[in-house]
């Protein structure tokens, strides 16, 4: 009896990180750039099949798979599918059609990586993010600069003095596995081992997407779809708290034997 | 008059392995290619047992590159960390750091010669099922075969040892190889469980025990009164 409310309680707690990941999606509809979460859910066996100390992938596995029974949540994972692109007017807004990142500077030293392309250029000419982080792979561009053209291959060129002019051209990366990339806010990603390495080309080689001026990416979240994700969710809660009560009033019937 | 006591209280005890059986099947409704289980009735062969039952859910498709789901009754291979041979229906796959694919739980998943290795160069998104159902890679330089995931049909599916919510041993199946053209990529094959069927068996199930208990209480009465002559 025992085993039912345990199960049960672990269905529930699913459905709870469910509906806050789908909350966040939701709440990320108009982020320009956002990649909608999806929620993995894992297998919890019912008998012995790890033993506890047993070296996992990552670590070591403090207690032994045998009493789970019910799901967990394994992972949360972005999906990487193209958003919409929407026109703006901002000369330094690039939206990347197809697959792709853009490198950022971190202040550290490290680097990360993006989808988001609203840009803005500093006081020196360099190109960085909405939050001031350098941008990778992006050529300056003279201040004196009146408008900014960017071709679909990245080549970017500013009118100065009247005068069209070169600047050089916009990189991007790619990498083997984007789902393995972490997602550590503002919709910024760091490569790790299960990304594989990031892979730098030219927009629209190597399988790279094109580049779209005065566009930027809206986010890929179906609010829709989020809606109805939602609703079943809280469906399944709902479902599976029923179980804990109808439990709960069994063991009520059997501590009333007399 | 103690057996009748007895056998009440058994038929109690295994309405509360059905309340069990039906908490599983709610908690477990999201994982895909979950089957539902169910707890064979007493006068059925087996009664008393816990069975699966084996119909297919629907097919999803998810766009993702590494979902996969089987139309039909084959089961994709796994390998458990004693090597032994798993069957699951729950094509959610992943990249491991080591470019294997694996399940969520961390098994690498079988190819017809062992489990697939991806190379480090290859994009997820370039993964397609061709023709004859084996992975290959669409690189710029041309198709590059990866390998064929490995689906084994069971003749007696009912014969399957089950050994956690998405996985299952050989035991008395006797598997045949199965036809990679039944996998389908970018979709995952829902459960099969029904919350209206798991709804009305946890209210009758309990119902049943109530009334169970009734029995016990009147059985326990009228040892009462036959004491007290």
């Amino acid at each position: 009896m025992n085993e039912a409310l345990r199960i049960a309680a672990s269905g529930m707690e699913s459905q709870q990180l469910l509906s806050n990941v789908i909350a966040n999606n939701m709440a990320n509809v108009n982020t320009n750039g956002y990649k909608r979460s999806v929620v993995h859910f894992q297998d919890m066996l019912y008998r012995t099949l790890g033993t506890p100390g047993a070296p996992t992938n990552t670590s070591q596995s403090p207690v032994g798979i045998q009493l789970g029974t019910g799901v967990r949540t394994v992972a949360v994972s972005k999906d990487f599918s193209q958003g919409d692109l929407q026109s703006s007017t901002a000369d330094l807004d690039v939206a990347i059609e197809g697959s792709g990142f853009f490198e950022v500077a971190l202040p550290d030293g490290t680097s990360a990586f993006t989808r988001t392309g609203n840009f803005h250029l500093t006081a020196t000419g360099e190109v960085v993010t909405a939050d001031g982080y350098a941008v990778i792979g992006f050529p300056a561009i003279s201040i004196q600069a009146t408008a900014t053209d960017i071709a679909a291959d990245g080549t970017v060129a500013a009118t100065i003095n009247g005068v069209s002019t070169q600047q050089g051209r916009i990189s991007l990366v790619r990498f083997p596995n984007p789902e393995g990339l972490e997602s550590i806010g503002r919709n910024l990603y760091t490569q790790t081992e299960a990304s594989g390495a990031a892979a730098r080309a030219m927009p629209g080689q190597n399988g790279l997407g094109q580049i779209s001026h005065h566009y930027l990416e809206a986010s890929n979240v179906q609010i829709v779809n989020e809606m109805v994700d939602l609703i079943a969710a809280q469906r399944a809660y709902e479902l599976i708290s029923k179980s804990i009560r109808t439990a709960d009033e069994m063991l009520k019937i059997a501590n009333n034997m007399h | 008059m103690f057996s009748g006591m007895y056998k009440v209280a058994g038929g109690a005890r295994s309405e509360q392995d059905r309340q069990v059986h039906i908490a599983r099947n709610l908690a477990s409704a999201q994982l895909p290619g979950y089957r539902r289980e169910f707890q064979a009735a007493l006068a059925a062969e087996n009664g008393g047992k816990t069975r699966t039952d084996h119909r297919s859910g629907q097919v999803q498709p998810t766009g993702r590159p590494l979902d996969f789901a089987i139309n039909g009754d084959s089961f994709f291979t796994v390998e458990d960390k004693e090597g032994n041979q798993l069957l699951t229906r729950n094509g959610r796959f992943f990249m491991s750091p080591d470019r294997r694919l694996v399940t969520s739980e961390n098994l690498p998943v079988l190819g017809v010669g062992g489990p697939i290795q991806v190379p480090a160069d290859i994009d997820v998104e370039q993964l397609v099922l061709d023709q004859n159902g084996a992975l290959v890679a669409m690189t710029p330089q041309g198709i590059l075969p990866i390998a064929t995931l490995q689906v084994m049909t069971p003749e007696k599916v009912d014969a399957l040892q089950r050994i956690s919510a998405n996985y299952y041993r050989e035991g008395e199946a006797d598997l045949q190889a199965g036809d990679p053209r039944e996998i389908v990529q970018r979709s995952i094959e829902q459960s099969n469980v029904s919350p209206l069927l798991e709804m009305s068996s946890m209210i009758e199930s309990m119902r049943e025990f109530e009334t169970a208990y009734k029995m016990v209480n009147m059985t326990n009465d009228i040892l009462r009164k036959q004491t007290e002559i």
